[in-house]
Order: C-alpha cells, then sequence, then structure tokens
C-alpha cells in the first residue's frame, strides 16, 4: 500500500497549480479556497493508503470537487448556476457591439461565472488549457483520455463558452 | 467573436484573483506546511529526504512490471485463447457427428450463416455445408446407424434449404440466380453420385437423393428460364454444358446396363437355364434400347433450341433406366443365389417338422 510522503509531495506539488485555480474559481474567498485545499490532500493521501489508485490526477480532482460541494452544503449557499449567472452579468448587455465589444464588455468576474456556469469537464478543459497553460498531452493524463479525443474535447469547450459569452451580449 | 480573440481574453484575465490568478498567500510552501501539520509530519524532513537506491529499484520494477510485463502477460493470455479458440473451431473442423467438437462446427457454420446478408450468400454456404455433411457421412459409414442416418438427415436438411433460398434469389435478383443456379447444378450432381453410391436401401439416403435432384431440377429450370428470358450466349453455353454432362452419365449407365444384361446371360447359358429368363432378358435389353432412342430425341431437341423439353426427356429417360436397372439388379440377385441344400436323411424323424430350408422366392 501507498506509504511514501516524498512521492505524495510531488504529486501535490505538480497539482497544486490546477488545483489552486480550480478551487479559487469555485469558491468565494482565496481563504476559503487554502482550506479546501488542505482538505483535499488529507483526504488524497488516507485514499492513496488505504485503496489502488489508477488515475491519481481524476482521484485528486474529484476529491476537490466533493470538498467544494461539501463547503456550499456546509454554507447553506446555493452552488453558482447558470441562471444566477446570467442575472448577475446583466448589466453589461448594452455596453459596445461586435467583436471588439464583446471582448471589452467581458470583464473577469463575468468570464468566471460563465466558466463555472459550464459543464464540469468543460471549465477543467477551459480552465487548464488556457488558464492553467497545460499542453493537450498533460490535460489528456488528467482527462484519462487520448490526445486526439483531450484536443476535440477543448474544441468544443471553447465553442460552448463562446456560445455563453453570446448569449451573454445579445441580452 | 473569434477563437482567437476568445483566447486572447482568457489570457488577459488568466491572472487575476477571479480567475485563480495572483493570491500569492495561497502558495505551495504555505499550503504544503498546513498539510504537513495536519498530517504530524515534519515539512522540511519530508521535503529534505531523498530516494534511496532501493526506491528507484522499487520504481525499476514496478515501471517494469506496468510497462513490460503486465501487458506481455495480456499479450500472452490473449494469444493463448485466441490459439485456443481457432484451435478448437480447426479441430471442430474435420469433426463428425458423434465427436465431442461436432457441435462446434455446427456452431460455426450457424454464425457463418447468420453472417450472410443475402439469400445468394446463404444459398452459397448451403450448398457448402451440404458437401461438408455428404463428406461427414462417407467418414462414418458403417458406424453407429443412428449417427449415419442423423448426419444423412442434416444433409437432406442443408439441400432443402439450398433449394429454399435458390427459389427466393430467383425471386427476387433473376441475375443473381443464373450463377448460383449453375453452382447448384453442379454441386448437385456430383452429391448426387456419391449419394448414389451410399444408398444400399438406405430409406434417409433415398429422401436425400431426392431432395438433391429436387435442388438439381430447381437450377436446371432457373437456368432454362434465364436463357428463354435473356437468350444469352452465357445461359445457353451452361445449358449445353449440363446437358452434355448428363447425356454422358446416361449413355454410361446405358452402356452399363447392357454389359450387365450380357453377363447374365452368358451366366444363365453356362448353367442351362437361359431359357428360363431369356423373355426377361429381352424385355430389360428392349427397354433400355427403347431409352437409348429416347436419348437421341434428347439431343435432337436441344440442338433445335428446345432446352426445356431436351431436359425433360433426359429425366424421363433417367427414370426409365432406374426401372431397367432395378430389373437387372434382380436378375442378378436371383442367378447368384445359393442353390437350395437337399434335405439329408433325419437322424430324429420326430424333430424333423422344425428343421427349416432357405429357397429362394424365384426357385
Amino acid at each position: 500500500m501507498f506509504q511514501d510522503e516524498k512521492a505524495y509531495e510531488e504529486i501535490m506539488r505538480s497539482h497544486f497549480p490546477a488545483v489552486k485555480r480550480f478551487l479559487i474559481m469555485k469558491l468565494p474567498s482565496v481563504q476559503d479556497a487554502e482550506d479546501a485545499f488542505s482538505t483535499t490532500a488529507l483526504r488524497v493521501w488516507n485514499y492513496l493508503c488505504s485503496a489502488r489508485v489508477e488515475s491519481v490526477s481524476g482521484l485528486i480532482f474529484t476529491i476537490a470537487r466533493a470538498v467544494v460541494a461539501e463547503f456550499y452544503r456546509n454554507q447553506k449557499l446555493a452552488t453558482v448556476s447558470y441562471d444566477q449567472d446570467e442575472a448577475v452579468v446583466d448589466y453589461a448587455s448594452d455596453s459596445g457591439s461586435g467583436a471588439e465589444g464583446i471582448v471589452q464588455e467581458i470583464d473577469q468576474s463575468i468570464l468566471r461565472q460563465l466558466i463555472n456556469s459550464l459543464p464540469e469537464q468543460d471549465a477543467n478543459s477551459i480552465r487548464w488549457r488556457y488558464l492553467d497553460g497545460l499542453s493537450v498531452k498533460e490535460i489528456a493524463k488528467l482527462l484519462n483520455k487520448s490526445e486526439g479525443a483531450t484536443a476535440t474535447a477543448i474544441y468544443r469547450s471553447r465553442l460552448k463558452l463562446k456560445e455563453l459569452i453570446l448569449k451573454q451580449h445579445d441580452r | 467573436m473569434t477563437d482567437k480573440e476568445l483566447v486572447k481574453l482568457l489570457k488577459k484575465y488568466k491572472d487575476t484573483p477571479e480567475l485563480g490568478g495572483g493570491a500569492s498567500d495561497f502558495n505551495w510552501e504555505n499550503s504544503w506546511s498546513k498539510v504537513c501539520t495536519e498530517l504530524g509530519w515534519d515539512a522540511q524532513h519530508v521535503s529534505q529526504r531523498h530516494f534511496s537506491l532501493f526506491d528507484y529499484a522499487q520504481f525499476a520494477g514496478h515501471e517494469l512490471s506496468r510497462t513490460i510485463l503486465q501487458p506481455a502477460a495480456v499479450t500472452f493470455v490473449a494469444l493463448v485463447l485466441l490459439m485456443g479458440g481457432w484451435t478448437a473451431t480447426v479441430n471442430a473442423s474435420f469433426s463428425v457427428p458423434g465427436d465431442m467438437l461436432y457441435p462446434v462446427k455446427l456452431a460455426t457454420e450457424r454464425v457463418r450463416l447468420t453472417m450472410a446478408s443475402t439469400a445468394q450468400a446463404r444459398a452459397e454456404l448451403h450448398v457448402e455445408f451440404a458437401g461438408r455433411r455428404l463428406k461427414e457421412i462417407s467418414e462414418i459409414k458403417g458406424s453407429d446407424a443412428t449417427l449415419v442416418n442423423m448426419a444423412v438427415s442434416n444433409f437432406n436438411n442443408q439441400m432443402n434449404l439450398v433449394n429454399k433460398e435458390l427459389s427466393d434469389v430467383k425471386n427476387e435478383n433473376p441475375d443473381a440466380a443464373l450463377a448460383l443456379a449453375v453452382m447448384v447444378g453442379q454441386k448437385a450432381n456430383e452429391y448426387e453420385a456419391t449419394l448414389g453410391q451410399n444408398q444400399e436401401g438406405n430409406q434417409e439416403v433415398a429422401s436425400a437423393l431426392e431432395s438433391v435432384v429436387a435442388a438439381d431440377t430447381n437450377a436446371l429450370d432457373t437456368i432454362v428460364t434465364s436463357h428463354e428470358n435473356t437468350g444469352a450466349s452465357e445461359s445457353g453455353e451452361m445449358l449445353q454444358q449440363n446437358f452434355q454432362n448428363k447425356y454422358r452419365l446416361l449413355r454410361g449407365r446405358i452402356a452399363l446396363s447392357l454389359g450387365r444384361l450380357q453377363v447374365v446371360e452368358g451366366v444363365l447359358e453356362d448353367d442351362g437355364q437361359l431359357n428360363v429368363y431369356l423373355a426377361q432378358i429381352r424385355s430389360a435389353r428392349e427397354q433400355i434400347l427403347d431409352v437409348d432412342q429416347a436419348l437421341r430425341l434428347a439431343m435432337d431437341t436441344l440442338a433445335d433450341g428446345g432446352y426445356r423439353s431436351a431436359f425433360d426427356i433426359l429425366k424421363r429417360i433417367d427414370l426409365d433406366l432406374r426401372l431397367s436397372e432395378n430389373q437387372i439388379t434382380e436378375l442378378e440377385i436371383t442367378i447368384t443365389a445359393p442353390v437350395p441344400v437337399e434335405p439329408t436323411e433325419p437322424a430324429n424323424p420326430v424333430n424333423n417338422s422344425f428343421e427349416e430350408v432357405v429357397v429362394p422366392e424365384s426357385f
């Protein structure tokens, strides 16, 4: 069974940037994200020590997602839904026109909400590829898919995000 | 909005706190320290730990197992299963009724039939399988009668299915029916000859022969119909060839029958009993000569382009010739039957009435 603290450190270190971004984008504050990371890391260690794991990356993000869900349950806060996102970003709808206008009217908070409103895998693909700067090969490992399938998944995620942005602009 | 603009937008904001950037306090060192505290570890000790040679050896062993041994084992097992399956299938293909692997052979055939998408393909498979059944009959001939009958019955089924599929193809795709009919006709002739050698009064074999003849007749009818409709030289040649084959076979049977009659005559003459059977012999010979005459008529009819009539004549000739052949066979049995044993002086007159003497019916 897994008992290697040093190997565990390496695993968590290599996943830290992506997990950190995931948690910060999902949770209300950086402090919440930091706490969630600790919880995630502890659970990952316990799991590694008790069972055989095929995909460590998959395990880490699964646990991170569970920690986020738990956070909102405990806080009795609803997870940000797409409808809520739309309400939040409503104010930007009249500004600008055309492609240039769209780019200008979308600020980071709207972008964050739009990304969060994507299905989990699409949101992860966008985060890993364009925010964390991971290569398709690295994302393929995280998604446990072939590189070809991953490239297609990223492309589709991008289309979905673009669709959301255009929808947001049309409002 | 283009893809390029979207990517530009994402990169523009990637380091903002909203998208998880910045947050310099939330760094690896702090987070790891916190995790180590929770787990009761000394973060510095863990970080400074170096892997020993044993660790590397263990890792190398694990990698070797994961990347080479496990795939090799999986490949080996797959090969064994594949070869096992292949061996079983190959062995099964040589099996005969009564063998353990025979059901595998039949199952394989069923799979092939299921995969055949057209009536033509199915008919071809039934012809092939009928040939296999016939081979099996030859191989198990003389063994358990039940198994032989089962094999003959299986052959019969296959030929009936050939007949059915040929009729379907004829209705659905007349163009394809011609080639199929030629193939069925050729095979039916082969099968008929083989079955004829194995008949020996077996009812099942007689029934199988009937189904072969039915398939042959159906095939011939298909070819004739095709030729009547299209007048194609291809089907005309096929009919000529088919007729010539049948003509040669019948002529051979006529010559054989005349020869057999001559032998019977010679034997009876030697025994001084020719006069007793002379009428029977003459009658049989006349019938055969009539058949010979009919054969010439069939040839003339064919030359005039009357394919259907010519083949109908051949069919009648075949039946008449069978009758003559049966008559000759009866004669041969009669003259070769054992001479009746003269009753000897009874040792005990009281028991004499219980002794039996075998006397042939014709005597």
